[in-house]
């Protein structure tokens, strides 16, 4: 039975296997006509092929030699490939059929069908590297964004180096880092480039004449040993800023750019005396992260509290709170901003339509009037008592905890009493060195023989010995000897004294 | 050197105790704006919230006094009853309770008015430290006659505080918070208790998901789940 299982899942396993075999062309992302470029033709998963019958696509050329193979085994996955020459006759897309690939094993795989671009090349792309900058749009007016677009196309063998190159002084920087991407482009002769683009978003306050250039410096590999530094100049970004015309300028205009849109919008039309609602107004624009929040008069028994914006990329949306403190129909005024189109050079202006507010009859009760009991009389209470306190203290330990706080408060305090006592205590615990020293400074002769007498067991080296031995002998020729202690025991004691 | 040293000490003290020091939150939505708003019913939900979160007597306070402008009466009896057991010395609840026609019976800490303030929360804790302090350093050298004076003083100065906070904590009461029925141990009514009526507890056991409490003189039983905000931890 498990020789029966094992035999069915190696026949899964290679059919599996044998199912996975697949073939494709790997082409490039596109290639100039009339230029001829290497592709490659892979088999994953099979063995290795023998032969293949390449399409014909009318406008494209294969060779019929393999230039180059290969075998790539990456874990245990084996591709086999071989390079083939193509060249496609104009520009177009061309679409590559499936076609036939022979396989060692006997057997054959049909390729995956691919479409090959032809394009012109990039004229611009010529030496090693081409540093060129622009704004998009080139004339603006002051206060509308511009980008200002630095693009490094640079061939394989370059790597590139710092760069001075950036937005000029004046510019106001609408965003704090640059954009960064990167591509590929080809050129005329069908290499590819490698291509880095930085965009600034910006804007200028003032009209006049832009001028943005600079350098790029980058490094140039000839070889694995050879390498120098090379200067590329930027070619420079020209912009226009003009000014904001008088005429037909609105009274109200505070130089918004446009184009702009307005949506404003109640989170509740309906609502009762005793609830609120929210006024949003969404506004749609360039320039909409930088707009005020409108000023706005609600109507008579409407309230409006504003809130914080909320921003989006490209929209900001403003907020109010409104309550009503009557019941009643409300027409909450339409919303009218005017803005300069940049592209017609006309001024514009952006609305809304006015919205209806339905307040229905609550059950709000006056905040000065005390709720009292059924049956008991109310008593009228000063407003201060139904002031909020807003306190952020400390919670208060609860009432039934005190006596346990007051306990462990009186026993640290107690022990925390106790400690300065304990620790001198400790501090002067026996120390016979000490003791030796104190009773020698005294004349105490008794004493020093009973403080030397401690301190044998810890005499250490044959040095502490030797000095012990001395001042017994000193401290007996002074007791019994009837003779003054002689100074050279002091040197005797200071050597025992840290014992 | 030295001299600078307590200084940088005391400093360092502060500081810290500055950053400990609980602040309002930064950013967060405020639950008072729709109440400062003129909506106190839509700012109820959020303070309850507080209180329960923080367990302060002023948050509780706030959520009573916002309960009772909107008109929720157990809910505002509820919140100030809380804020009255958790500081028995505070007199703001009592008279926010009272304004509401709630008296309740004095306490000990309402009878001793200010002279329960030292001894009650952490400064009763504070001031039982340092007579413990002083009692401790007693014990192991003599002191001069001003030091001793001062323990004795603290303990003195915490001791009615200490002492009435917590007889005024065996005796709890509970605030209805929906209208119920006060019940004889079959479960049959004795009486409609309203939402908002305050009555004191019994006994602290429940029993079949009843609390024994004392109502206009009545003793008898009240559903426990009637004694809380729905949703509110016990």
């Amino acid at each position: 039975m498990v020789r029966r299982l094992g035999l069915v899942w190696l026949l899964l396993m290679l059919a599996v296997r044998a199912g996975a075999v697949e073939a494709h062309l790997e082409l490039p992302e596109s290639i100039p006509p009339d230029v001829t470029v290497t592709v490659k033709l892979i088999v994953s998963g099979g063995g290795g092929l023998t032969d293949f019958h390449l399409p014909t696509v009318p406008g494209l050329l294969f060779s019929n030699q393999v230039i180059q193979h290969g075998v790539t085994i990456i874990n245990g996955d084996r591709q086999d490939w071989v390079g083939i020459e193509l060249r496609a006759t104009s520009l177009g897309d061309y679409l590559i059929p499936a076609f036939s690939i022979n396989l060692e094993d006997g057997t054959s795989v049909q390729s995956t069908p691919a479409v090959l671009h032809v394009k012109s090349g990039d004229q611009r792309l010529k030496g090693l590297a081409v540093a060129e900058a622009s704004f998009d749009p080139p004339t603006i007016v002051p206060g509308q964004p511009t980008k200002l677009i630095y693009h490094l196309s640079i061939l394989r063998s370059v790597r590139p180096m710092d760069v001075s190159f950036g937005p000029p002084g004046d510019a106001v920087k609408l965003t704090t880092e640059p954009q960064q991407t990167t591509g590929t482009g080809i050129d005329d002769q069908g290499r590819e480039w490698q291509v880095y683009t930085l965009t600034w978003n910006v804007t200028f306050t003032t009209p006049g004449e832009r001028v943005v250039d600079g350098e790029q410096q980058i490094a140039v590999e000839e070889d694995f040993f050879d390498q120098h530094h090379e200067t590329v100049p930027v070619r420079p970004a020209r912009l226009l800023v003009t000014t904001i015309p008088d005429a037909g300028r609105p009274d109200d205009f505070t130089g918004v750019i446009g184009p702009l849109t307005l949506e404003a919008a109640l989170a509740r039309p309906q609502i009762t005396s005793d609830q609120g609602t929210v006024l949003s107004l969404t506004v749609d624009g360039p320039q909409a992260a930088q707009l005020h929040q409108p000023r706005w008069t609600p109507p008579a028994g409407l309230r409006a509290y504003p809130l914080d914006p909320v921003d989006e990329p490209g929209k900001r949306t403003f907020r109010w709170d409104l309550t009503s403190a009557a019941s009643g129909e409300y027409t909450i005024p339409s919303f009218d901003i005017p803005c300069f189109l940049p592209d017609s050079r006309t001024f514009s202006r952006a609305s809304t339509s006015p919205l209806r507010l339905l307040v229905l009859p609550g059950t709000r009760v006056i905040p000065t009037v005390p709720v009292g009991l059924p049956g008991a009389a109310p008593a009228v209470a000063p407003a201060l008592h139904l002031m909020p306190l807003r306190l952020h203290t400390w919670p208060a330990p609860a009432p039934a905890h005190l006596p346990w706080i007051f306990a462990f408060a009186a026993l640290t305090g107690i022990l925390a009493g106790l400690a300065p006592g304990e620790i001198r205590k400790l501090q002067t615990r026996e120390h016979p060195g000490r003791d030796l020293a104190r009773a020698i400074a005294a004349r105490d002769l008794d004493g020093a023989t009973r403080a030397l007498a401690r301190l044998r067991p810890r005499l250490g080296d044959a040095q502490q010995v030797h000095a012990a031995e001395e001042l017994r002998r000193e401290l007996d020729l002074a007791r019994y000897g009837g003779r003054d202690l002689a100074p050279a025991a002091l040197a005797w004691v200071s050597q025992l004294e840290r014992l | 050197m030295r001299r600078a040293l307590p200084i940088r000490l005391g400093l360092g003290l502060f500081l810290a105790l500055a950053w400990l020091m609980p602040h309002p939150a930064q950013g967060a939505d405020d639950p008072y704006a729709a109440w400062m708003q003129g909506r106190p019913a839509e700012s109820v939900t959020d303070l309850l919230e507080q209180a329960s979160l923080h367990q302060r007597w002023s948050d509780w306070y706030d959520c009573g006094l916002a309960a009772a402008a909107a008109g929720e009466r157990g809910l505002a009896s509820y919140g100030l009853v809380r804020a009255h057991a958790l500081e028995p010395q505070r007199q703001e609840p009592l008279e926010a309770l009272r304004s509401q026609g709630i008296t309740l019976p004095p306490g000990w800490c309402e009878r001793l008015g200010v002279l329960a303030i030292p001894g009650a929360g952490w400064l009763g804790g504070a001031l039982v430290l340092v007579a413990g302090l002083v009692l401790g350093l007693r014990m192991t050298r003599p002191l001069p006659r001003g030091l001793l004076t001062a323990g004795v003083v603290c303990l003195v100065v915490a001791a009615p505080g200490a002492i009435g906070t917590w007889h005024d904590a065996a005796n709890p009461f509970l605030a209805v918070v929906s209208d119920t029925a006060l019940l004889d141990s079959t479960g049959a009514v004795l009486s409609p208790v309203p939402a908002g009526m305050v009555v004191r507890q019994e006994d602290a056991r429940p029993w079949d998901g009843r609390v024994l409490v004392l109502v206009d003189g009545r003793r008898g039983w009240i559903p426990l789940v009637d004694t809380h905000p729905p949703g509110l931890s016990r």
